[in-house]
């Protein structure tokens, strides 16, 4: 494997275990406050105890996302550090920033956990709420970088691409790059999904399979599950919007990704809409079009130079994909899953087998549908690792200067192979041994216990 | 000195003062023979996690922020090392992290297998960390691909994006991972930190009946850094002696060993970390803002020529400036008043019961 492919294959690894920590952080903490003013407001001793544990679980995923995070932050100054040169001196406010909103996260997770009976109750859930909004700033800056790749601002890009001389650099209007209208709302609203999208995964396989269910640890679940299918239903209702936006701003602002996210290779006059082996006439057209015009002209990879083409476009176009198809299904089946335990349906019952089938198999295939969204979002910039302006050639064709091409900003020593071949290993042991911790902390603990102590 | 370039030594003290804090309290609770200390030794580990986690992150973020360029030594030099570290870290954290859970289940016997098992990683992040450090400022390991006088050209007329856009394959530095690693100063000075290590560990926890090691250990930690920087880092040797505050602090440290171990004084732990950060501070100061002293005669290059656009930078001191009374005051108040405090209140209602 060349050192070209191996780099990003373990940024991509790395990114990719970091991500499924990050999902929690940013969730879970709205879920455990739901929980508990729930629990408040219907003295239901179960809502606190889902509450209680889960702070548990936030506090050790939160250990682990930070782990994770620090190995990103290293391979960024040492495998991409000619990347990191230009974004420290254009676009580290975001980064530093963060920073910011990571200790607010620490600050408040610290007085959250040690806060249970010790303060106030709205206080307590307050705090909370601010550990929710920690993590959710903490990831709508970091999306704020990746943004930046996209549609790099904050300084003279046409000067740069053309002669590397930074100018008119301006940090501040590097909080809001164009592309970021798309990628903020989708990102969050994605990891939100993930997080109660599986959360309802999780409490649906334990009812499912867990043997001799005691009466406590069924009503425990049971309001685990119906809780986190009503927030993944209210959260698909954003979804959708910031899906919508996502592809509509596409459009707009950076055509050529979308052409290898949709995988469309001529420019077309009502583009039809391809997921998979269903085609729907004009449907792309109608989507990336407002008002919707089912004859709007979109471009395909004809109208660009072919030096500008994704060289893996496939990989991108199938895991978008994948994740459109995935994302779909999920907020379809937690819409349905939710009306029908509102209007306590009969057939779509909480304690129906059907019901917890549903959110077993689309929760935990939301996972699947967070990786290959990030996959697709990510390959599909390529060949760039900064995007540059787009113009018109000669021949009528468009292209896009390059700020910085990946190729050109990779660490080409040898060394990084094996090095990177044990970071890769020691992340995986990392996920196993936090998978072994939480089962451990929780052995011998069982819910009727905490459920006791709350009566008390 | 350049502000900016003393601001950096503030994110880098307080990691290397937490971090000998935990270093020394990780290493001494398996050998330990004191019920009492090693008890408020495993509290002081619990109440470290976020300090450390964030401290770190902290550091980071400001070097990226102030030293763009350095991302050439760090991508090309360094990045051994740096990687190696990621890997020791993922051990060390989780080691220490999974210790403090067994502690707090009650998981005694547990916990001191998982602390002595983190034993050996915390000794190699710590000889990883000396190693970079030592490296960045005595320029052993890092060689130049490129002529000096053309490196301080580009640099000074800050002409780094020019010339790596006209040479996307540029390469300013080279590795030599044996003289790194295997030169004297790095040895040296180690041996000089581990020993403050023993010292700042029998002054923070007040160990009296072993004053007299702590004040041996001070001794050869004073001579072992005063020799190494005297051969090897002139810059901060010449800077020391010939300044009296140096010689007061040290007399202070010897005062701090003898109070904290027979007089109870008051904050002896707060004493502790704040003269060891100062310490680390002042080295800071006395390197003058000089790199790669002694591989660049006579007295290395200065680290402002390193720095990132003023633009940028004004802009990032505020935040950084931020970021860091959240970490210095902020978490560190959380962490002493919510995993500590309660701690030993937790114990001392134990023990009355």
């Amino acid at each position: 494997m060349s050192l070209f492919v191996f780099d990003r294959v373990l940024a991509a690894y790395t990114m990719g275990v970091h991500v499924l920590f990050t999902y929690w952080a940013i969730s879970l903490p709205f879920f455990i406050v739901t929980a508990e003013y729930l629990g408040y407001r219907r003295n239901d001793p179960y809502y606190l105890a889902l509450a209680k544990r889960f702070s548990i679980v936030m506090a050790v995923l939160f250990a682990v996302g930070s782990a994770t995070g620090a190995a990103i932050a290293v391979e960024f100054i040492t495998v991409w550090y000619k990347w990191m040169y230009i974004v420290n001196e254009v676009d580290i406010l975001p980064f530093e920033i963060e920073v910011l909103a990571f200790f607010t996260e620490v600050i408040f997770l610290a007085l959250y956990l040690y806060g249970w009976d010790k303060m106030g109750k709205t206080a307590h859930m307050i705090i909370g709420l601010l550990i929710g909004l920690g993590s959710t700033g903490s990831a709508i800056l970091i999306i704020l970088v990746n943004s930046w790749m996209n549609t790099p601002t904050g300084f003279n890009v046409i000067e740069f691409a053309n002669s590397g001389v930074l100018t008119d650099i301006n940090p501040l209007a590097t909080l809001w790059p164009p592309i970021a209208s798309a990628e903020v709302p989708m990102g969050v609203a994605g990891a939100w999904f993930v997080g109660f999208g599986s959360l309802a995964g999780y409490f649906a396989f334990r009812m499912l399979f867990k043997r001799g269910l005691t009466h406590d640890e069924v009503e425990y679940y049971n309001r685990g599950l119906k809780l986190s299918i009503f927030l993944a239903a209210l959260d698909a209702i954003f979804l959708a919007w910031a899906g919508d936006n996502a592809g509509k701003t596409l459009y707009a602002i950076q055509p050529l990704k979308l052409a290898t996210l949709e995988g469309l290779m001529y420019t077309t006059r009502g583009a039809p809409l391809v997921i998979g082996p269903i085609s729907i006439p004009a449907g792309l057209s109608i989507l990336v079009s407002w008002p919707p015009n089912p004859n709007a002209l979109v471009l395909g990879y004809s109208s660009f130079v072919q030096s500008d083409w994704d060289p893996i476009w496939w990989l991108a176009h199938n895991a978008y994909d994948i994740h459109a198809i995935l994302g779909i299904i999920g907020a379809l089946v937690f819409w349905v899953l939710a009306l029908g335990i509102y209007f306590k349906s009969s057939f779509l019952n909480i304690e129906k087998k059907l019901t917890q089938y549903m959110a077993f198999i689309a929760g935990w295939l939301q996972l699947i549908a967070w990786e290959s969204g990030w996959i697709a979002a990510e390959v599909g910039r390529q060949p760039f690792i900064i995007w540059g302006p787009m113009f018109q050639t000669s021949a009528g064709l468009y292209a896009i200067q390059a700020a910085m091409l990946t190729s050109e900003a990779y660490n080409n020593s040898p060394d990084v192979l094996p090095i990177g071949i044990t970071i890769m290993i020691v992340l995986a042991i990392a996920v196993a041994g936090t998978l072994y911790m939480l089962k451990r902390l929780f052995e011998g603990k069982e819910i009727s216990q905490d459920i006791i102590a709350l009566r008390r | 000195m350049n502000p900016y370039i003393l601001f950096f030594f503030i994110p880098l003290a307080w990691f290397v003062t937490v971090f000998i804090l935990e270093a020394g309290s990780a290493v001494m609770i398996p050998i330990c023979r004191y019920d009492k200390y090693r008890e408020r030794m495993r509290l002081i580990l619990g109440s470290l996690w976020a300090i450390i986690a964030t401290s770190l992150v902290y550091l980071v973020v400001s070097l990226n922020g102030i030293f763009a360029p350095i991302m050439f030594a760090t991508g090309e030099a360094l990045y051994g090392l740096l990687l190696v570290l990621v890997i020791i870290l993922a051990f060390h954290h989780y080691l220490i992290a999974s210790g403090e859970g067994a502690d707090t289940l009650g998981k005694y016997n547990t916990s001191k297998k998982l602390f002595t098992l983190a034993v050996p990683f915390v000794l190699i992040v710590a000889f990883i960390g000396n190693t970079i450090f030592t490296s960045v400022f005595s320029g052993y390991g890092i060689g130049l691909k490129l002529p000096l006088s053309t490196v301080a050209s580009v640099l000074e007329k800050n002409e780094l994006s020019v010339v790596l856009h006209s040479n996307p394959s540029l390469q300013v530095f080279y590795p030599n991972y044996f003289s790194m690693i295997f030169n004297p100063f790095n040895w040296v000075f180690f041996i000089g930190i581990v020993m403050y290590v023993v010292y700042f560990t029998i002054t923070f926890y007040g160990i009296k009946e072993r004053f007299l090691l702590g004040a041996l250990a001070l001794t050869l930690s004073n001579i072992l850094i005063l020799v190494s920087t005297r051969l090897w880092l002139p810059t901060v040797f010449n800077s020391a002696i010939g300044n009296a505050g140096f010689w007061i602090y040290i007399i202070i440290l010897y005062v701090l060993l003898y109070l904290s171990s027979f007089r109870n004084v008051p904050f002896k732990e707060a004493l502790t970390i704040f003269f060891t950060f100062l310490g680390s501070i002042m080295f800071g100061v006395f390197t003058q803002g000089n790199i790669l002293v002694d591989s660049i005669p006579p007295s290395g290059i200065p680290a402002s020529l390193l720095l990132t656009n003023p633009t940028s930078l004004e802009v990032g001191a505020v935040i950084l400036g931020l970021a860091g009374l959240l970490v210095l005051g902020g978490i560190t108040a959380i962490s002493y008043k919510l995993f500590y405090k309660k701690g030993v209140e937790v114990i001392v209602s134990k023990k009355n019961q």
